[in-house]
């Protein structure tokens, strides 16, 4: 069983040095936990995360430079990053589910990478075993 | 009508090719100069490619997929979060890595392998910046005059 309370505890670690926000959330966008903001923002951020993420997925993967013309041999997307004027968003895939961070403009690039990569890591071993379907 | 028909371009298309050139070079200077670097890519919000530097080894195909178009739907809805305008993504794959900037109204991709240094590819998109925003005027220019000259036909 998923224990609602110590997801988001742990999504909570994350948020400092300027990350205020870490949701979790399924492949079609809708939130599985949160920690920072309100829900009704984590809503947006969900949907929106989301959508960017399987848009990238679908159409915006680089071919292989060796791949066959129209052939398959495409790669899979690891991280995204999305810069905004006041804000920064680093979005990641663990287990069957997204991950999302939430920092401010301030933050840089590598602490943001890897607190998503650490909190991807922890939590891909429990999903793995209550979301195998 | 009379304009397209003593000239091979539109008026502002003309003055359009000097940048695109100028461009092209900084773009080729630039994929020369930065290591694991694969191509760069200027283009419209569209795809279509204004001016582009690739290395030897890289395929045309490879720069077919639409890059840009995604990026360019990606940014208008991350504009919606309440963060402001969306200034870059940054996409890693298994073996490679996408940044793109938006330049309104020009976006520049960068492709480099995952070998690259993220921040290095984040500091040469910025210093494009200048560059690709004269040639972003330029071609808000162009489409000024083609709006006009179809006024007129």
């Amino acid at each position: 069983m998923l224990k609602p309370k110590v997801i988001t505890q742990v999504l909570q670690q994350a948020n400092t040095a300027g990350v205020h926000a870490a949701l979790l959330l399924n492949p079609d966008g809708s939130l599985v936990s949160f920690a920072g903001g309100t829900e009704k923002d984590a809503k947006v951020l969900a949907a929106v995360a989301s959508n960017v993420w399987f848009g990238y997925e679908r159409y915006g993967k680089p071919p292989a430079a060796n791949s066959v013309e129209g052939g398959e041999g495409k790669e899979g997307l690891r991280n995204l990053i999305l810069d905004c004027e006041q804000g920064k968003l680093s979005i990641t895939r663990t287990s069957r589910m997204l991950l999302c961070l939430v920092a401010d403009e301030r933050v840089e690039w590598g602490l943001l990478k890897a607190k998503t990569r650490t909190l991807k890591e922890y939590l891909e071993g429990p999903l793995n075993l209550v979301a195998s379907y | 009508m009379e304009i397209y028909r003593y000239s091979m371009y539109p008026l502002g298309l003309k003055k359009l090719i000097v940048p695109c050139r100028q461009l092209q070079a900084f773009l080729q200077d630039l994929l020369e100069s930065t290591d694991h670097l694969k191509a760069v890519l200027v283009t419209d919000k569209d795809g279509v490619i204004l001016a582009k530097a690739t290395g030897p080894d890289l395929p045309d195909h490879v720069l077919e997929p639409a890059f840009s178009a995604t990026f360019s739907v990606a940014s208008d809805q991350s504009g919606k979060l309440g963060f402001g305008r969306n200034k870059m993504i940054m996409s890693t794959f298994d073996e490679d890595q996408v940044v793109q900037f938006n330049y309104s109204p020009l976006i520049l991709t960068l492709l480099a392998s995952s070998k690259a240094n993220s921040g290095v590819l984040i500091a040469a998109g910025k210093d494009l910046e200048e560059p690709i925003k004269i040639v972003g005027e330029s071609v808000s220019k162009a489409i000024q005059h083609e709006h006009k000259a179809k006024e007129y036909v």
